[in-house]
Order: C-alpha cells, then structure tokens, then sequence
C-alpha cells in the first residue's frame, strides 16, 4: 500500500471521530506496511533432472534460471520473484554423495526461513529412495510458527512423459486417455509412498505448460490466510497474462505450420502440372516423329510402285498421296485412324 | 550362502536357434556348451533335482529403467511382467534358452535399487552374489535423467568385484530432450547431439571406455542389435572363447 492512501486513511479515521495519538497512527501504519509488503518465500527442492528450474521458469515465463538437457547446473540458491511470491530454486539431490552432504547443510539452513515447499519429482521415474529420506529431513526441520509440521507439497514434473509418452496432445496441452489413467495412477502411487494425500500431489508439465495454475492455487492455499490473499490478486494477473501469451504462442504456431502446409501443398500440385505437360509434350513429339517417319516411308513405297509398268502408276499414286498426307498432318494423323 | 532365481520361462534348442541377432553365440553353441561345464557355472534345479550349468546375463539398475522391458525386447516376446507406474520386480526372475540338455543361457531380471533403503540393503546382497555368478552384467541406466548418486555407488562396489563383464546400457534414448514424439521415431539432430554428450559425461562419471556405454531404446526396438552384440562378445570373452 502507498504512502497516500495510508495518509488518506488516517485522515478518514480522524474525520470519523477516531483520536489517535501520533505513537498510536506510526504502528497502525508501521503494521500495514508489514503486512502488505510482505513476500512469502517458497522453496523449491527435488531430485536433480527432476525439473526444478524449469518449473521456476516456467511459472516465471522467463529464464531467470539455466537449465540444461544434459548436466546438473544450478549450484547455488536462486530466487524469483513470481507476482508477490518469492521462490527459491535449490540445487537438486542425488548427484553425487559428496554433492548431498553439502547441499544437506544448505537445505537445513534455508528451511526455517520458508512459508511453503514443493517438491518436485520427476513423473516418468519411480527409483525415490532419496527422496524419501531428504522428504524425512525436511518433516523433521519444516514446522509452522505453532510447532505443527508444515504441509509440504508435490508436483509431480514431466507428467508428459508418463508412458504412453507419444498419446501427449501437443495441440490442446493435455494428455491421451490411457496417459490420463496412468497419471492419476501415478499420483495415488506418489501419495502413499510419502505418507500424503493424493490431493497434496499436484501433476505439471514445465516444458508443456500444463496444470500450472493449479500447482500455483495449491500453493496459495499453503500460505497463512492473510498473506494468500494479497498475493493471489497480483499472481492472478501474472498467471492470465502467460497463459494469453502461451495460448497466443500455439496459435501462431499453429498458422504457421498451416501456412507451411498450404506453401508445401502448392508446390506439390505445381511440381505435379509441370511433369504432366513435359510428358505431353513427349508424347506430342513422338507422335510427330513416328508421323514423319511413316509419311516419309510411304512416300518412297509409293515412288518404287509408280516404276512398275502398267499398275504401277494406279496403285503407287495413292500411296504417295497418302504419304504426303501423313506426313503433313504429322500431328493429328492419329486422329485419322 | 544359495541363491535363489525364479525361472519364468524354459525354451528349448529350436528357440534359441531362432533368437534373432546372436549370431556369434548361435554358431559357437557346442564350444560355449563345453566351455559352461564347470564348476563356476553349477547351478542345482530344486524342481528337477538335478544339476544344470548356467550362462548369465545380468540385467541391473535402478527402478524404472526398463530392466525387464529391455529383456522382452531383447527375447521379442512379453515374459516379464511390466508395469508404467509402479515397481513391479521384487524377484530375480530369468528366462532361459537351452543350449544342451543341462546348459542354459539365462537372461535374469534383477529387482531395482533406490525404492526405498529396507528393500535395497537386500538388493545389494542380492546383486554382489549375483554378479559373482554371472558372465555378463548389463547396468541399465537412463538417458533422460541425471540422478546417478546410488548408481555410482553401486556400479563402483561392482567394479570393486573385479571381472571384465560390466556394461553399461543407455536405455530410453527415445525420451532425451528436447523430447521428440514423432512416430516411426529416429533421434533428431538436438538429440543426438545430448545423446553424444551425455555418452561422454557417463564415461567419465563411471570411469568406463565410450565404448562400452551402449545408447538404445528398448521400446522402440531402437540400437538393440548392437547391445545384443555387446553382450555376445562379454559372454565369449569370458568363456574365454573370443579370439
């Protein structure tokens, strides 16, 4: 909240016949100013590969974190500031031993200063011994401000690439029928191997876009009651506008590959015309040449006939005609016939 | 200490002659025959009660990465139950072709490592006497993630068992990203380009030649030949048998 409008309230607090002493307007003022400005931090822990950081950008809709097909990348603690919602990318567990023991002492440090967590796991995998016994960990040193243990969330990343993986609508951003089965299969799985309840689970794509803005309403729920609200406001604004970016990013690709299409189909039927009129034209030609050379033969027949006395110039004159005749109308003496 | 292994299935000569690609193994069955009758290759059958020479191939990872679909790709028929979700393994399983009357080549199916640690520590004992016993290894390993924390654990405490039949097979290749969903599948250029990378990156890892990193896909019947290869030449170079 601004200066103005807190000045503005305390004016109409005064109008209204409030008495307020000075002490008494700097924390009224002092606690609103608390309250409003306050940023809940999220973590975000998992497995590496799980898909953390593109989770992060994803909901992001930015690369504020590297991510890399092949290799571990994020080393360190990153944080992103999402419409009011600071989450904080960690380094994933599992790489090595060596790598765990550092990241344990990182992770333990980092929890008590945290509102929420997600964990992330990856949906085409089913090997979660380590995440069961970080998942330990963090129960044991995640509490809320009464001592009770905090609820910890789960998104389930890559569900696009549950088997079977080809059934992904790319178009629509959803998954196949048995993809469907095999996800929600997935999540009762998840759910009672870390002792949770299946609606903990959350099931997301990053790479796809899928289910994000569910994942992003569980996690407000997560938050204290008087901190989801005002961050709901700012986040949904954020959230509608990638989403209008992401549908908007489909369409254009959509035009472009019809357009592609319609190019390629073109070129197809005019590749197919030209081929059509060169065989003519090589058939037209033959036609001639045979013409000729029938018209021509004739002829000399003719000529020989015309020699021999008494039929001959009866029988021969006509063939030479005929010859003639052939031979002029090359084109059409098919026609003749 | 004895190991117990549950034979799915028990195929006879004819369909081991009909074994598509195992060619090197098919031509040299009587010599691989004499070469198992050993003491190292005796196994006693509890149902016949009677003594059989085994020749095992190893199938071992961690869970999910397609142990017992590769075995059905590899044999071209559904013997091992597989499953999308869950773990389904919790046995050692093998299906066996007969080579003689007591010779068999076996392909086993090892449970998964890193489901959760009760049933690993069990696993592990499992994979340690197995390996003694077998004559190739095959450690599956997924090309599409990068967790390798217990891999690395597992694959050096095997290395540690000496022997030179340890391979590494790259499964899934078909799902390294950026993902490629397009049917009658062959890698495109990105992919392959990870895939080269990633190839480079676990042989460093693992301490292990690129060459011995076999890259397929057992879903998609992709690159199998050239495990099948591999594993073929393991087998007689530890029999003693590749010149």
């Amino acid at each position: 909240m601004k200066n103005e409008e807190l000045k503005e309230l305390v004016d109409r607090l005064k109008k209204s016949g409030v008495n307020m002493t000075e002490d008494q307007i700097s924390q009224l003022t002092q606690q609103i100013e608390k309250d409003f400005s306050y940023i809940p931090k999220i973590g975000v822990f998992g497995k590496t590969g799980a898909g953390k950081s593109s989770l992060v950008n994803a909901i992001f809709g930015q690369d504020v974190c590297p991510v890399s097909d092949v290799e571990a990348c994020t080393r360190e603690i990153k944080e992103a500031n999402v419409g009011g919602m600071l989450l904080v990318d960690c380094p994933g567990i599992a790489e090595s031993k060596e790598r765990d023991a550092e990241y344990h002492k990182l992770y333990s440090e980092l929890i008590p200063k945290l509102d929420a967590i997600i964990w992330v796991l990856q949906g085409d995998n089913r090997s979660y011994g380590p995440d069961i016994e970080f998942y330990d960990l963090l129960r044991e040193c995640f509490k809320t401000k009464e001592g009770k243990n905090a609820p910890i969330y789960f998104a389930l990343n890559q569900v696009d690439k549950i088997e079977p993986f080809r059934e992904w609508n790319v178009d629509l951003c959803l998954p196949g029928p048995k993809q469907n089965l095999n996800i929600q299969a997935k999540i009762d799985n998840v759910a009672s191997i870390f002792h949770t309840a299946p609606n903990m689970v959350v099931p997301v794509s990053a790479v796809e876009k899928y289910n994000l803005s569910a994942l992003i309403t569980t996690l407000l729920n997560a938050l204290p009651a008087n901190q989801a609200i005002i961050v709901s406001g700012k986040i949904n604004e954020t959230l509608e506008k990638r989403e209008e970016e992401h549908r908007r990013e489909i369409e254009e690709l959509r035009q472009r590959n019809a357009q592609a299409a319609e190019q390629r189909e073109r070129a197809y039927r005019e590749e197919l015309e030209r081929i059509k009129n060169t065989q003519e034209e090589k058939h037209r030609e033959y036609n001639r040449s045979l013409g000729e050379k029938i018209g021509s033969g004739l002829e000399t027949v003719g000529d020989f006939i015309e020699h021999i006395p008494v039929v001959g110039p009866v029988v021969g004159g006509p063939i030479k005609i005929l010859g003639k005749i052939i031979k002029k109308g090359s084109e059409t003496w098919k026609k003749i016939f | 200490m004895s190991v117990t292994v549950k034979i799915i299935n028990q195929i006879d000569l004819d369909g081991f002659r009909r074994l598509s690609n195992f060619d090197m193994l098919k031509r040299r069955r009587n010599e691989i025959v004499c070469s198992t009758r050993n003491y190292e290759h005796e196994w006693w059958n509890n149902d016949k009660n009677c003594k059989t020479y085994r020749l095992n191939v190893l199938f071992v990872g961690q869970t999910g990465t397609g142990k017992s679909t590769t075995i059905n790709s590899l044999i071209g028929n559904y013997y091992m139950l597989t499953d999308d979700v869950a773990c389904c393994t919790k046995d050692m399983n093998s299906v066996d072709f007969e080579l003689a009357d007591d010779c068999f080549l076996c392909f086993c199916d090892m449970p998964g490592i890193g489901e959760n640690s009760n049933a690993d520590a069990q696993y592990y004992e499992w994979y340690n006497s197995m390996y003694n016993l077998s004559d190739c290894v095959v450690y599956l390993l997924r090309a599409d993630k990068r967790d390798y924390a217990i891999d690395l654990e597992e694959f050096k405490n095997l290395k540690s068992l000496g022997g030179n039949k340890l391979i590494i097979g790259l499964n899934c290749v078909d799902k390294i990203p950026p993902i490629n969903r397009s049917y009658n599948f062959s890698l495109s250029y990105e992919q392959k380009e990870n895939l080269s990378r990633k190839i480079k990156d676990i042989s460093n890892l693992f301490g292990i030649p690129q060459c011995d990193v076999i890259p397929f896909s057992a879903a998609e019947n992709y690159n199998l030949t050239a495990l099948k290869q591999i594993i073929s030449e393991t087998l007689l170079i530890n029999l003693r048998l590749y010149f």
